[in-house]
């Protein structure tokens, strides 16, 4: 088990800023994913603490030693390719076995660890076969199975499940939750899926554009977060213009916007003139009749029933906003009804 | 410090710098510098400068008259092969029509058949005593011997009346024989290449078939009609072969040679002159052809894969016509090889229109007499064949993953070979060895097999490059995150990984090391070096046997190409991708 150090961490390619300046701690036996959108640097960031691209700038440190220049293959990590990278000429057994027979260990001992690891991943029985002969999920389990077996100091994922249906998705970032839980090795996992990274991980880091704009647990990220970019990339937020029409003691002020006043406490260095306010869809209750002073009405454009929830997009002025009503708490409007809104004032969070 | 550190490591020192410039210095040594050596020997006489040769163009009828002969045949040439293919390259792609992948097959000769060889089988048929020759004449249909292969047509030019230049028609019909099957294949992988849709939509605007055709079709195909007629025009002035075999000497590259031999008796730069222009035309068709893709791609990988195409049913008069045609075009393709075959088991022969007695006896003769050039010719193709390997994975390796800076000249440099001539590469390792260890006359077959290998890498390059660039870069850094370094993963990953399209890019090489004639005609200084090609004009000029003992080594040439060909096909199918060669 290993703690993770990035500092100042930067790599260019050419003109071009795949990661900017990162800095970041991953304390050992953590569960640590880079959620983020295409292109925002997550696998150049994997792939410099593999060791299979040179920063341009910066540190890493294992356990407080840098590594930095070590090149991969004496960084002791294991690693899981999107595309599972498993040689096609070699049988699943081979597949596991070549980092012990790097290691040059007895011929008895590498069947056994390979076997030790196949059980790991459910797949004893499988040794002779060819990886095309394999389903995906278990072309998915053979690449685990390799990475783990020279019991590497950090585990390294690179959106192992995004080949994968989503069903079988579910199950297996499941069970990979569950192996790490088990061998308690630090794990850092590579997605763009929001859902599959506040589900598996102990802390989460967000980025965009080669930075890290949130670090914390999925519980943080999710609710305490007031950056734009996170509340719009980790679940949905909408997003209101306000005015500030009065202060009220130290931190509390009263906001006008589109769909009522509201107060706002904890309103730390807001004076007058606009602000950006934002809300979850699930922060929010649809109403006949008007909640707040100032209230306008919206008309409902689309109602979605999605199993455990329904969601309402509401046309207010020329703003869609999305509010998601448990199905159980269903009012039962119909598109094209006209419906107020009214927030939580505890969950209207300040964006800027 | 870090760039430093970046900069120095000893790996990437090796990997990026001192093993890329390695092979590429010898690879030089043997193709770039002989060049050099050559061009300068045009403009460089006894150590001064001088444009005296350069400007003999001018001057010396003679040298003009070969070039505007090889221009002229050259011109002539590609436009019969053009007017062919078209037509044939079209019925194959569209029409539904019987014996079609006997037509297409027709098409892929060029692969197993060296034209030297191909031209022997019509010499045998269509020559003065050949069998229609012969069989005409008893027929009462003529009454002097066929002399088609013989005849020239004077070019005069009308303000002078005198004669600037001659076609010679053997050399013209056989070349455009053999040529044939370039341009049909080029181009009909051009139409296979054709999305239906745009024909479709021209119909539907109103189009009439024939505008559609010259419209869309033809102008979609395009490039590989171009690529076509570059390489049809290319490979005859760059050839030695056929009009050896019908005893012509005034184009340029035969009369390159002949000024070489004559030049160890007396100073002429003719030679050198003669090859400078075939440089310069080669090295227009490369930047002209990087242009139009095609040509570099027709060498390695002819992509037979035929996709589904909405194949239209001919009926009537135009099926008669259409499988007219074709049945002539590839009668005449297979005449060559009718031609070969009586010759080669013809055991007494003599001004009869068939063979009078048949037998193997010239196959024994072949290996009685010219056993040590056969031994030659394996030891050429098997040194092809590793060379093409070994530098090849490396030099693909290196433009795949090192990152090296200058891939792209790199990979020019390796296609240069294709397009300058075998004679002027004979000619410069000539002037470059002479007085060395490796001197043609001193160890000649080392010379020869090291030229021929490093002519003939592209071959294997192709396919070999072609599949490095399939094979995805995380399969090797898997094997470097569980602790194997680079030379490991290359020999434990890559190589397994890129098996096939070595084996099948090696035996290419194989094939193009076997019917290799013009560097060793060139380098073969003494009686022993010569290859199974060479083997082939010894025998045509020894009385004892004529044509017979010729065509059997041309048919044992061709045996062994088709069974490599066939093999590499095999292994080619199996590579990432599913490679095809044929
Ligand atoms: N080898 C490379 N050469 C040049 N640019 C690169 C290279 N690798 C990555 N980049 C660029 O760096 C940026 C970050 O790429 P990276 O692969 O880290 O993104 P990502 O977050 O993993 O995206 P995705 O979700 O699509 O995998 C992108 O703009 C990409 O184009
Ligand atoms: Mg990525």
């Amino acid at each position: 088990m290993v703690n993770v150090n990035l500092i100042n961490l930067t790599k260019i390619f050419g003109k071009d800023v795949a990661v900017d300046n990162v800095n970041l701690t991953i304390e050992h036996g953590t569960f640590f994913t880079f959620l983020g959108p295409s292109g925002s640097g997550k696998s150049t960031t994997l792939r410099m603490i593999a060791g299979l691209e040179e920063p341009t700038r910066g540190e890493i440190l294992f356990d407080n030693r840098p590594v930095t220049h070590l090149p991969p293959y004496k960084r002791g990590v294991g690693m899981v390719f999107q595309n599972y990278a498993l040689w096609p000429f070699m049988t699943v057994f081979d597949n596991v076995a070549f980092g012990l027979r790097i290691q040059k260990l007895s011929k008895s001992e590498i069947r056994e660890r390979v076997k030790e690891a196949l059980r790991l991943v459910q797949l004893e029985g499988l040794e002779r076969r060819y990886p095309h002969q394999l389903s995906g999920g278990q072309q998915q389990r053979v690449a685990i199975a390799r990475a783990l077996v020279v019991n590497p100091k950090i585990l390294l994922l690179d959106e192992p499940l995004s080949n994968l249906d989503a069903k079988l998705r579910i199950e297996m970032r499941r069970e990979i939750r569950k192996l790490q839980r088990r061998l308690g090795i630090t794990t850092i996992y590579v997605t763009h899926d929001q859902e599959e990274a506040l589900a598996i991980s102990d802390k989460v880091a967000v980025m965009n554009r080669g930075r890290i704009v949130a670090v914390g647990t999925p519980y943080e990220v999710y609710n305490n977060s007031n950056n734009e970019f996170v509340l719009s990339f980790v679940g949905h937020t909408n997003f209101i213009e306000g005015k500030v029409i009065e202060t009220r003691g130290e931190n509390t002020v009263i906001v006008e916007t589109k769909l009522g006043e509201y107060k706002i406490r904890h309103a730390h260095n807001i004076t007058n003139g606009k602000i950006i306010l934002g809300f979850r869809p699930e922060h929010a209750r649809l109403t006949k009749k008007q909640p707040k002073p100032k209230s306008s009405i919206g008309k409902i454009v689309m109602k979605e029933f999605l199993g455990k929830i329904v969601r309402y997009e509401i046309k207010v002025g020329d703003e869609t906003i999305v509010i998601d009503i448990m199905a159980k708490d269903d009012p039962g409007y119909s598109e094209g009804d006209s419906v107020y809104i009214d927030i939580d004032e505890n969950h209207l969070l300040v964006v800027h | 410090m870090q760039l430093s550190q970046t900069l120095f490591s000893p790996y990437k020192l090796i990997g990026r710098v001192i093993l890329p410039l390695t092979l590429v210095a010898i690879f030089s040594l043997f193709i770039i510098y002989p060049i050099i050596v050559v061009i300068s020997g045009v403009f460089i006489v006894n150590g001064e400068f001088t444009l005296t040769n350069i400007l003999s163009i001018t001057y010396d009828p003679f040298v003009s008259t070969i070039i505007l002969n090889t221009l002229i045949m050259g011109g002539l040439v590609t436009l019969i092969t053009t007017i062919l293919a078209i037509p044939y390259a079209y019925i194959l792609d569209r029409y539904d029509i019987p014996f079609k992948s006997f037509f297409l097959l027709m098409t892929l000769l060029p692969f197993v058949s060296p034209p030297y060889v191909g031209g022997l089988g019509y010499i045998n048929l269509l020559g003065r005593q050949g069998t229609i020759s012969l069989l005409l004449l008893k027929a009462g249909l003529i009454n002097k011997p066929l002399e088609i292969m013989y005849q020239t047509t004077p070019i005069i030019n009308p303000f002078t009346g005198s004669r600037i230049a001659e076609i010679h028609w053997g050399a013209v019909i056989i070349s455009a024989l053999t040529y044939f099957p370039l341009m049909a294949l080029t181009f009909f992988s051009a139409l296979q290449n054709i999305d239906e849709s745009l024909e479709e939509e021209a119909y539907i605007l109103g189009a009439k078939p024939s505008t559609t055709f010259f419209r869309i079709t033809l102008k979609s195909a395009m490039p590989g009609l171009i690529a076509g007629v570059m390489l049809v025009f290319i490979s005859f002035v760059d050839e030695v072969g056929i009009p050896l075999i019908v005893g012509y000497r005034n184009v340029m590259a035969v009369a390159a040679y002949d000024a070489i031999v004559e030049s160890s008796f007396y100073y002429t730069p003719r030679g050198y002159v003669f090859s400078l222009i075939m440089i310069v035309i080669g090295l227009l068709v490369l930047f002209l052809g990087r242009h139009y893709i095609s040509l570099t791609r027709y060498v390695s990988v002819v992509r037979g894969a035929i996709r589904y195409r909405k194949i239209v049913r001919l009926t009537g008069l135009k099926r008669v016509i259409a499988l007219t045609f074709m049945i002539i075009v590839a009668g005449m393709l297979s005449i060559s090889t009718i031609g070969l075959l009586l010759a080669a088991f013809a055991t007494e022969w003599y001004l009869t229109p068939f063979p009078t007695k048949v037998g193997l006896d010239n196959f024994v003769e072949v290996f009685e007499e010219y056993f040590i050039l056969a031994r030659n010719s394996i030891i050429y193709s098997v040194t092809s064949m590793l060379v093409g390997i070994i530098m090849s994975a490396l030099i693909a390796y290196m433009i795949v993953r090192m990152r090296i800076a200058y891939s792209g000249a790199l990979d020019y440099i390796i296609t240069l070979p294709l397009v300058v001539p075998g004679i002027v590469i004979g000619i410069g390792n000539w002037a470059v060895w002479r007085g060395t260890p490796l001197d043609p006359f001193v160890n000649p077959v080392t010379i020869i097999a090291l030229v021929i290998a490093f002519r003939k890498l592209p071959y294997a390059f192709r396919a070999i490059y072609a599949s490095t660039l399939q094979i995805p870069a995380e399969f090797e850094e898997a094997g470097l995150t569980l602790g194997a370094n680079r030379i490991k993963t290359f020999i434990k990953i890559m190589l397994p990984a890129l098996a096939p399209a070595l084996i099948a890019g090696g035996l290419l090489a194989f094939i193009a090391g076997i019917t290799e004639l013009s560097s060793t005609l060139v380098l073969s200084a003494t009686k022993n070096a010569g290859s199974l090609t060479l083997a082939i004009f010894l025998a045509l000029v020894d009385i004892r046997h004529g044509p017979t003992v010729a065509s059997a080594i041309g048919v044992i040439i061709i045996v062994i190409s088709i069974a490599v060909a066939y093999m590499a096909n095999k292994f080619a199918k199996r590579t990432i991708g599913g490679l095809r060669l044929f």
